[in-house]
């Protein structure tokens, strides 16, 4: 059918799952970051400058990349444990925003005209590989105690407060976990690229993501899964290939999705038990 | 010396657009607790509007921000009417991400109409520079600042005194009281967009012409510098954005003349999370607890 290089469709798919699932993991527990480009900046940059200049191995390089994004993320989360809803995505708008302008005046990485010499260690296979690893972790983490503490918040940090939920820790938790996976998809993303500016790390790309989630489902993590499936196909296969005088209208098009989606589907395409009808039907508890 | 006053003259020239965004970001958050994503693109699309005006009918430079008021106005009261109010009661997200999705499609068209390349104004306003003791304003700075303080000043007037300014003031207040004695909600939203709007819209065009540029992704900082400025002033406080403005302003082009002006972004986003750390009522705070 179409001329397309699937390889790289379903590469790229796969980061853009891993970002998705990073948003979704702080949008658990209430928290709504914007920042998650920045995130991936970090990590995306960290994990490039050290395999070219130091000689680091790919994946210890990916780990320090998402341990620099976690610590960051944490230090961002000690002011927004006082704040939600609007003023907590502010406040991480401006981090991104701080984030990218880092980078822009920051020498050693290039600056504004980008980094680039990687090598190109991402495969699809470990793309995939850490995406079925990501979803083992977020099924687990869904049953356990950490999850469960995420959910309550999510649900009424009053009442989990009550409920003896330590509400800091289990924030921190949230943002540095979310910052973490974004860090790690930033050093797949930039060794799949292979080369990279400030500007790729903006706002707008912290919002697709975002746009991934909301449009899946964003209270289950099959949601972010199914909503970048969904919207990346979409894009690849219809999208990119319309063009009105020489304009993609792809922005425009994801721009309308999630309008309609927000007036007609709020929740997102898929609820919180999406293989409900494979089951026999549950009493209700 | 000449240099500070110099440049603090310069910023509150500038500041006094940016607080034309913000009354709109305050009054849209006050007035129907909506956090307005793409007023920034509003903002965008009234520089565009006064150009075209500018460029197809050679009408002068005041009819130019009339237009682009007008034009902002209706894209606003579109903005509203297709993508806020069919969502559903009681989502208090919801509208937000719907907001997020307009920005992104007001970009791309604006993007496809203006072919991506920064479009200018041609001279219509004769600049003639003063000089008051070393510091020298120009004719378009004092036109600016003018205008902008006027439509402030209206503003006022308009919330204070009139009968729809009442009404918005008490569905600011407590939307649930304001239909119980009569106000029509719906009528005082389209109100509330359509100023909120204009204003942006009048400030596109000032803007526009100070830089002399016109671009698609001029939206996106001043929308940032919009929210800044709403949290400097106060959610809700339309006199705390006419302020906080003028401060953003000043102390923006003030850090440009002295420190690396690169960081100049950085700047409005550093004071927006230590606002937010510090003190996340504002400086003419009202109380948080009205809105979570």
């Amino acid at each position: 059918m179409l001329n397309l290089d699937w390889a790289t469709v379903f590469l790229a798919m796969g980061i853009h799952i891993i970002m998705a699932l990073s948003f979704y993991l702080a949008y658990s527990c209430g928290l709504i970051s914007i920042a998650q480009a920045g995130f991936m900046a970090i990590g995306a940059y960290l994990a490039s400058w050290m395999p070219v200049n130091e000689g680091w191995e790919f994946y210890s390089a990916c780990l320090l990349g998402g341990g620099a994004a976690a610590v960051v993320g944490t230090l961002a989360a000690l002011p927004a444990l006082r704040i939600r809803g609007i003023y907590l995505l502010l406040l991480t708008l401006g981090l991104n925003e701080i984030i990218i302008v880092f980078f822009y005046n920051f020498e050693p990485t290039g600056g504004a005209e980008g980094f680039y010499g990687m090598k190109g260690y991402t495969q699809n296979w470990n793309v995939w590989l850490l995406v079925a690893v990501l979803l083992f972790f977020f099924d687990r983490l869904e049953r356990s105690r950490v999850g469960r503490a995420f959910e309550a918040v999510h649900a009424d940090e009053e009442a989990a407060d009550l409920m003896g939920v330590n509400l800091t820790t289990t924030k921190l938790q949230a943002f540095a976990l979310s910052a973490f996976i974004a860090g790690i998809g930033g050093a797949f993303w930039a060794h799949f690229t292979r080369a990279m500016e400030p500007v790729n790390f903006n706002v707008f790309v912290s919002i697709e993501f975002i746009i991934f989630v909301f449009v899946g489902g964003m209270r289950t993590y099959w949601g972010a899964v199914a909503g970048t499936v969904l919207l990346t196909l979409l894009d690849e296969v219809v999208l990119r290939n319309i063009t009105i005088a020489g304009v993609e209208l792809r922005g425009m098009a994801f721009g309308a999705i999630l309008v309609l989606m927000m007036i007609f589907r709020p929740e997102g395409l898929l609820n919180r038990d999406p293989f409900r009808f494979l089951r026999k039907r549950r009493a209700a508890a | 010396m000449i240099l500070f006053f110099q440049q603090l003259v310069n910023g509150l020239m500038l500041g006094s657009t940016y607080s034309l965004v913000a009354i709109g970001y305050t009054l849209i958050l006050g007035t129907l607790n909506l956090l307005h994503f793409a007023h920034g693109e509003v903002f965008m699309m009234g520089a565009f509007f006064g150009l075209l005006m500018v460029l197809f009918w050679k009408v002068n430079f005041y009819v130019a921000i009339l237009g682009g008021m007008l034009g902002a106005a209706l894209v606003g009261i579109l903005v509203e009417v297709l993508a806020v109010r069919p969502i559903k009661k009681g989502q208090h997200l919801a509208p937000l991400i719907s907001t997020i999705g307009v920005t992104i499609i007001l970009q791309e068209a604006a993007h496809y109409f203006s072919g991506g390349e920064p479009l200018s104004f041609p001279e219509t306003v004769t600049v003639t520079n003063f000089d008051l003791g070393g510091i020298r304003i120009n004719s378009v700075q004092i036109t600016i600042f003018a205008i902008s303080v006027l439509l402030m000043f209206v503003l006022h007037l308009f919330v204070k005194n009139t009968k729809m300014g009442k009404a918005m003031r008490a569905t600011a207040e407590s939307p649930t009281t304001a239909t119980l004695l009569g106000i029509s909600v719906n009528q005082v939203t389209i109100a509330t967009f359509f100023i909120a709007s204009a204003l942006a819209g009048a400030s596109g065009v000032l803007v526009g012409l100070s830089y002399n540029a016109v671009t698609p992704g001029m939206g996106v900082p001043m929308a940032i510098k919009g929210f800044a400025i709403m949290l400097l002033g106060g959610l809700g406080n339309i006199y705390g954005a006419m302020i906080g403005g003028l401060i953003v302003g000043g102390v923006e082009i003030l850090s440009v003349g002295y420190l690396a002006s690169s960081y100049r972004d950085a700047f409005t986003f550093g004071l927006m999370i230590l606002i937010l750390i510090f003190r996340p009522s504002g400086i003419l705070g009202v109380s948080l607890s009205k809105r979570a």
